[in-house]
């Protein structure tokens, strides 16, 4: 038995494949393709993300075609629209590229759950009710989940378009709107911090990592990829029993300021902060910084990617990105924290990529198979074209270990045991082991 | 020119919806645009082409100048655009893209940057069959 189980141990295989290919038939085929060409085995499952731009290149139902002519039917499937990825060959913000692993100690099984902004609850209880069924009978005792939900939408409103900051009065009837508009359209924030609570506490023996999907970071709309299926505004989840080992390890290169606020009001599912130790918000809030009014303009975001407002849940930073202005109120992509203090954070270009190299300096190499990384898009945002110098860190780390980065719009952490965290800024290293 | 590699490239980035206008040039020249020439570039360019061209020949005589000093990447806003220029090393030449200026400019730079790597591997692949026809 022990020699079995040593020979079943080497016929593990990861593969990194990817398209550029402009026509989502064509690129479907080819990511496939290219990942496949690097396994021997069946894969257990494979993992698919790609950037919006097949949605006016064919659609992202021709693009699952594509990768179905290849694919083994039966395959677990899960993946979604990203706004850029990473892998062995690069760092690119249009393409797609796809995971999958072939090992025979492993059961998988997907799952998916509906209309996450409507009732995030009942989604992630559907989800996780689908693996935990499915892998019950596995023998295996080490359990992993990767997750992947449907990030927030911008609301379209007529007139005003899809802007950020809204100061005139109309906000406050949009702000209140929202609240409802959100169960009803499914637009609005995500809730993705009630489906990583109810995905943590039903597989609870498991430890997750998860992400967003978004399209180029307009957060118009996205897409998530299940079995055969595009969905929308859903949460899907791969999850493994496996005798494989990992560790997990997030980093955010994010250093206090000292600038503390203590939000006193909160409203649209916590995500928008009205008032600040009883002041408006956003007049609080520009005053403790020391800014302006007029620096409230349709850059204030990508300005504010370098100030996240962070509070600590359980060990874990939890930095928010600010999302949006509307009248008094600063709406951030998820949970805030009431009645508790919050602290602004800074980061630099510098503190950003540094912190891919803290990350990955944690792991041992030895027996190391393959790498997959969740980073948050606001990062990619901020680095812009820097982005290389963190791929460079990565690549020289992994060499020829298959690793796939995905850029996420917030990020999911849970460590079994531990306090399941929704973050924002953030990037979470996941490395498997053979041992 | 549907042949030349380096026009490929550029109808590539062009196909990205940010992406106003891009070109391979350098002060006072043009020397490569995407396969359908300024044809292919986004309409709402056509309005301001005029200055930014203008404009972008002054910033190539500081391209020339500091290229050889190391000078990797230059950009200048003016009215609602911006101009975003990635210098091929040691040389005059830049690649230059025009770009809303509200775009997400992060998504955009990661592009050109793999656009600029493409261009410089087509670069030295022309290099490479000029000397061998020697």
């Amino acid at each position: 038995m022990v020699v079995n189980k040593a020979m079943d141990k080497l016929k593990l295989e990861a593969a990194v494949g990817m398209s550029r290919k402009w026509d989502a038939r064509e690129a479907g085929r080819e990511v496939a393709e290219s990942t496949l060409s690097k396994l021997n085995g069946n894969p257990n499952f494979f993992l698919l993300f790609s950037t919006i731009h097949y949605e006016k290149h064919g659609g992202f139902e021709e693009f699952l075609k594509g990768v179905w002519e290849i694919l083994p039917e039966s395959t677990p499937l899960i993946g979604g629209s990203v706004v850029g990825f990473m892998n062995n060959h690069g760092c690119y913000t249009r393409g797609s590229s796809a995971l999958a692993i072939s090992y025979p100690n492993m059961d998988v099984s997907i799952g998916v759950g509906h209309n996450t902004k409507r009732n995030p609850e009942k989604a992630a209880m559907e989800c996780a009710d689908m693996i935990k069924n499915d892998l019950e009978k596995s023998n295996y005792s080490n359990k992993f989940l990767i997750d992947i939900t449907s990030s927030g939408i911008v609301p379209n409103m007529p007139g005003i378009g899809r802007k950020k900051v809204i100061r005139s009065k109309f906000g406050d009837v949009l702000l209140k709107t929202l609240n409802t508009t959100c169960k009803r359209l499914q637009i609005g924030p995500g809730r993705e911090d009630e489906i990583i609570d109810i995905l943590s506490k039903e597989l609870s023996d498991y430890d997750i990592i998860g992400g967003s999907t978004l399209d180029d970071n307009k957060w118009e709309r996205n897409f998530q990829f299940y079995k055969k299926e595009v969905l929308t505004n859903s949460v899907i989840a791969l999850g493994f029993k496996t005798d494989l080992n990992w560790k997990l390890n997030s980093t955010f290169g994010l250093n206090p300021t000292g600038i503390k606020m203590r939000p006193s009001k909160t409203t649209l599912f916590d995500c928008a902060i009205k008032k600040i130790e009883n002041k408006p918000a956003v007049d609080a809030y520009l005053e403790k910084m020391g800014w302006s009014e007029d620096l409230l303009d349709e850059n204030m975001h990508r300005r504010t990617l370098f100030y996240p407002i962070c509070y600590k849940k359980g060990e874990m930073l939890c930095p928010r990105v600010l999302a949006l202005v509307i009248k008094d109120a600063l709406v951030f992509t998820n949970k805030a924290l009431k009645d508790k203090d919050m602290e602004v954070y800074s980061a630099s270009g510098s503190s950003l990529i540094n912190s891919v190299k803290q990350n990955l300096d944690k792991y041992e190499k030895d027996n190391l198979k393959f790498g997959f990384i969740v980073s948050c898009c606001a990062r990619l945002e901020a680095l812009g074209d820097a982005t290389f110098k963190v791929h460079e860190i990565i690549n020289n780390y992994y060499k020829n270990i298959p690793f796939l980065l995905f850029f996420a719009s917030g990020e999911d952490v849970y460590k079994s045991g531990k306090t399941p965290v929704r973050l924002n800024e953030s990037f979470n290293v996941v490395n498997f082991y053979l041992k | 020119m549907h042949d030349d590699p380096i026009a490929i490239v550029l109808d590539d980035l062009l196909k990205l919806d940010d992406i106003l206008a891009c070109m391979v040039a350098r002060q006072n020249m043009i020397s490569v645009m995407p396969s359908d020439g300024n044809d292919s570039f986004k309409p709402e360019i056509n309005q301001i082409w005029d200055i930014i061209h203008r404009a972008m020949d002054d910033v190539f005589s500081v391209v020339r100048e500091y290229s050889q000093a190391g000078l990797g990447e230059m950009e200048f806003r003016l009215q609602d655009y911006e101009a975003l220029f990635y210098i091929f090393p040691d040389t005059e030449n830049a690649l230059v893209a025009i770009v809303p200026a509200l775009a997400n400019k992060g998504l955009i730079e990661v592009e050109m940057e793999n656009a600029r790597r493409e261009v410089l591997g087509a670069m030295n692949e022309q290099e490479k069959a000029q000397l061998s026809t020697l």
